[in-house]
């Protein structure tokens, strides 16, 4: 795990507009996460959070301003896939698993991407699994496992490769209330244990506010 | 070993597409195996029934089909007198046909022919085969489709011929023919003083170039080749064994659409699957590699499948009574190497569009969307 004296999340100025700049959905954004914090961002659908979680995560990249995690800039594409192999994990909200595949078979796909030795990358699930509570599951296809089970999946593979920074796109969006407490409970226990940093965006304000810090979003900019 | 390992996951999951694209390629491999085979057997069969374990076959120069050849007598015996030829044997070739049977070859020889000593004899007396006699020996597929036996007398086309023995011999087409008495079949033929070809023993190998430039010299007309020379050079030999291969390729080509068609599918119903790769650290050589990995593995499984098939096939083929001795159905290694290689080619390039459209996706656009 890579750590520096900088915030490991520092987003500067970015913008970012979809359809040739007809619709801007960053405006100048400003944030930084610092080390080990768990940091919510909220605001209403089409405020710009997941296009904002993407450009953070290297999925998307940003029209002008700055991205650097662990202080390492993601200008070029060569960089964002860096830092998607080893310093950042994405959990989505529907959890974008593979269904036919087992848990364990997608929870091992970021190591594969690394080329990561399959004892080791199995050490690291079974550890994994074990912490998610989804040993007993690990042989089922994500289609027999149930919406909770999914989402620590993801969960799951999103630590595969020890990243220190683990990017959230309302990972509790698509689960029950007793569900949705589960998951966030696992994920804040895991920014403990795992020393990472977390930047999740979520709609469910009781969830937000039992987070480091909330950032809210309203069209395109923090506010 | 992780990304085999996937690769092979994929196509397993996607077991009716990756069963359709080793299809295409088991069919290919079976076309080019089946068909290059058995035409290459057949002009082994012919090869050895036009040189006869001789080292030269000497014929008319230019001339498109052997049965067109006409090689003086003359030349044939005064060469019998040459001290770099230890044996030469005029063969004269004719094609007609009986009752039952459109195509009967005849073969024009002389008694002390080694196609005849070379054989076994299953009936009759080969001191009754001369020269200057009117009677005929038969293969031992021809008596049985002739119903003859020997003392009794058979159709040849427009005459009637009394069989004097009956043979049998390893090529199928030797077998199913008419052997007649050299000056016989040039007078049913109506070609007096020629032969279609002589075959020559030599009495030195090493003198080879040198009786070919004697022939060359002494008769303008004729060409004495080696066998490996005649068989590259003759043109409906060419054009058997490019038939083959344009036909085999035909198929290879049907089989490389098959996988392109295949991995193309795969690729359309899996864009949200790639883009999920991608996220996970997957860049797009990766991508691509994942593709042709699929790709080259179900070529393997076609090769595998395709040559076992084909072994069968030709071992069901050889084994027919009605074909044994007309076809050599051994695959050669060479064949195998090269269909192998043709169909890992095949599978790359129905690999090139799906893999290059795979690489241009986008995952931030593909998860949103799809």
């Amino acid at each position: 795990m890579i750590q520096t004296q900088t915030a490991p999340i520092e987003v500067k100025q970015v913008t970012k507009s979809f359809d040739h700049g007809k619709i801007q959905v960053l405006r100048g954004v400003d944030v930084s996460v610092p080390r080990g914090k768990l940091v919510s961002v909220c605001g209403p659908s089409g405020c710009g959070k997941s296009t904002l979680l993407h450009i953070i995560a290297g999925i998307e990249s940003a029209d002008q301003g700055s991205v650097l995690i662990e202080g390492q800039s993601l200008d070029s594409e060569k960089k964002r896939l860096e830092a998607l192999r080893h310093r950042i994990g994405f959990i989505f909200q529907l959890h974008n698993l593979i269904p036919d595949l087992t848990m364990e078979e997608n929870c091992l796909i970021p190591s594969i991407a690394t080329g990561m030795d399959r004892g080791e990358a199995l050490d690291r699930f079974h550890n994994l699994a074990k912490k998610t509570g989804l040993t007993h599951r690990s042989k089922n296809r994500i289609q027999d496992l149930s919406g909770g089970e999914r989402q620590r999946t993801a969960i799951c593979r999103a630590l595969m490769n020890s990243p220190s920074v683990v990017v959230a796109d309302e990972p509790t969006g698509a689960l029950d209330e007793k569900t949705s407490w589960s998951v966030f409970s696992l994920l804040g226990d895991l920014v403990v244990s795992h020393g990472v940093t977390m930047i999740m965006a979520t709609h469910d304000l009781d969830l937000a506010h039992n987070s480091d810090r909330v950032i809210q979003m309203r069209d395109g900019q923090i506010e | 070993m992780q990304f085999l390992r996937l690769a092979l996951l994929n196509l397993r999951r996607h077991f009716v597409r990756t069963l359709i694209g080793a299809a295409g390629i088991t069919f290919g491999v079976v076309a080019m195996l089946c068909v290059v085979t058995i035409l290459q057997g057949a002009v082994r069969m012919f090869e050895r029934i036009l040189s006869s374990d001789s080292e030269i076959i000497m014929f008319e120069k230019n001339v498109s089909d052997l049965f067109f050849s006409n090689v003086p007598i003359q030349a044939i015996d005064d060469l019998a007198g040459n001290d770099l030829i230890a044996e030469i044997e005029p063969a004269l070739f004719g094609i007609v046909s009986s009752p039952d049977n459109p195509v009967v070859t005849c073969f024009g020889i002389r008694a002390d022919s080694s196609r005849l000593s070379n054989a076994t004899w299953l009936d009759g007396d080969p001191g009754n085969f001369t020269d200057d006699g009117t009677l005929v020996v038969l293969g031992k597929r021809a008596a049985d489709f002739l119903k003859a036996e020997v003392g009794s007398s058979i159709p040849v086309g427009h005459k009637e011929f009394k069989v004097a023995g009956i043979i049998e011999t390893e090529n199928g087409f030797e077998d199913g023919g008419v052997f007649m008495p050299l000056a016989l079949c040039q007078d049913y033929f109506h070609k007096e003083g020629v032969a279609s070809v002589a075959t020559i023993k030599m009495t030195d190998k090493e003198k080879i170039p040198e009786l070919k430039e004697h022939i060359e010299k002494t008769y303008p007309n004729l060409v004495a080749l080696e066998n490996e020379e005649f068989n590259q050079s003759y043109s409906q030999f060419r054009i058997l064994k490019t038939t083959s291969w344009l036909v085999g390729g035909i198929a290879f080509l049907l089989g490389g659409l098959s996988v392109a068609n295949t991995m193309t599918l795969s690729v359309f119903g899996r864009i949200r699957e790639i883009a999920i790769l991608r996220v996970n650290g997957f860049s797009r050589s990766q991508v691509a590699r994942l593709i042709f990995g699929e790709s080259i593995l179900i070529s393997l499984i076609g090769v595998i499948t395709g040559t076992a098939i084909s072994l069968i096939f030709l071992h069901l083929l050889k084994a027919l009574p009605a074909l044994q001795g007309y076809i050599d159905t051994d695959l050669s290694p060479s064949l195998i190497v090269a269909v192998i290689a043709m169909s890992f080619i095949t599978g790359i390039a129905g690999a090139l569009y799906p893999a290059l459209y795979a690489m241009k996706i986008k995952p931030a656009d593909a998860l949103r969307f799809e």
